[in-house]
């Protein structure tokens, strides 16, 4: 952003934002509109986000992973680095807004999280044609899971019987993530038109 | 908003549509897999003895044999453990959201009873078994 500042045109300060935004040069417009649609999709995943940790689930360790339909959408529209960027993002705010910001369970979200945008970003490159958003999805809830596993058998339980879990959790993340990976599929549908027009998510 | 009434209608039934043979592959490779670990993995034996930990040390040993309550101090206060008919429980825990008390019984070998607030976990028959060495990574 910095590097555009020479470039762009003295804009008066007291304008409208809208009108701000149209004086701009084409790059820079298209950046700020990127930028906004990436804030406005972290604040999607962590409505998402906090709307599932306050819901009532039947096993407490069954989740849907509602908020990794933004990250795919991201992950698919801009390139991993935002797909992280939004990660961490969600899962940071997400701390602050449900509670347990740098506590262990905080550990445990930041691993998976990561675990799972690893696991998408390989399945992106290793079979970019052979998967769609759904695979996607799958390898991605997959992968959270792992991670989370890992992570507590590594720093909490130490032991290495919590892997005893893994085949539970893999058949439950393959089946929400066949869910997300639809609801993200959708969501990468509608948002990709609009965000070609050059406007952003919402206007 | 109104613009954009010519943008192509997504919705699940199109995301559907959309699925490639991969995705297909991927889905049935993995339920498989993982029905296989649920049934090689099978139901563990009874376990004979609940071993209890504070912040990873080793605070209790109980015999599942015998019915008792015990209380441990973790970070958060006072977790009250129960063991009864072979099986231990959490019933009390100073943490939020109890997820510990609604793990319910650990009767099998290697079931965990975990609270992560407080730091405790309740592990019936666990490290001596050595049941899960085949996984290594």
């Amino acid at each position: 952003m910095r590097s555009s500042a020479s470039a762009r045109p003295a804009v008066d300060a007291s304008a409208a934002p809208a009108a701000a935004a149209a004086a701009l040069p084409a790059p820079a417009r298209a950046r700020l509109s990127r930028l906004a649609d990436l804030a406005l999709l972290v604040a999607a995943s962590l409505v998402l986000f906090v709307f599932e940790s306050l819901a009532p689930s039947p096993l407490p360790w069954l989740r849907l992973g509602l908020a990794n339909v933004v990250t795919v959408a991201v992950l698919f529209s801009d390139g991993v680095a935002a797909a992280l960027l939004v990660t961490l993002a969600r899962v940071l705010l997400g701390s602050l807004l449900v509670g347990g910001f740098l506590s262990p369970a905080f550990l445990l979200s930041i691993s998976g999280g990561l675990a799972g945008l690893l696991a998408m970003a390989a399945a992106r490159r290793l079979a970019p044609r052979a998967l769609s958003a759904v695979g996607v999805s799958v390898a991605g809830s997959v992968g959270h899971n792992v991670g989370q596993l890992l992570a507590l058998s590594l720093v909490f339980v130490r032991t290495a019987d919590a892997l005893r879990l893994l085949p539970y959790l893999v058949l439950s993340a393959t089946l929400t993530g066949c869910l997300t990976g639809l609801l993200a599929a959708a969501l990468i549908a509608y948002l990709a038109p609009r965000r070609r027009l050059g406007h952003g998510a919402v206007t | 908003m109104s613009a954009d009434s010519r943008a192509p209608r997504g919705g699940i039934r199109s995301a559907l549509a959309a699925t490639t043979w991969g995705d297909r592959v991927l889905v049935a490779l993995l339920l498989a897999a993982s029905l296989a670990g649920v049934a090689l993995a099978g139901p563990s034996p009874r376990a004979t003895t609940a071993t209890v930990r504070v912040g990873g040390r080793e605070a209790a040993r109980l015999a599942l044999a015998t019915d008792r309550t015990l209380a441990v101090r973790g970070p958060l206060g006072e977790t009250e453990i129960v063991v009864e008919g072979g099986a231990a429980r959490v019933v009390a825990s100073p943490c939020r959201r109890k997820v510990c008390v609604r793990m319910g019984r650990a009767a099998r070998r290697g079931d965990l009873l975990v609270c992560v607030p407080n730091r405790v976990v309740v592990e019936v028959d666990g490290s001596e078994t050595g049941a899960l060495d085949a996984i290594l990574r």
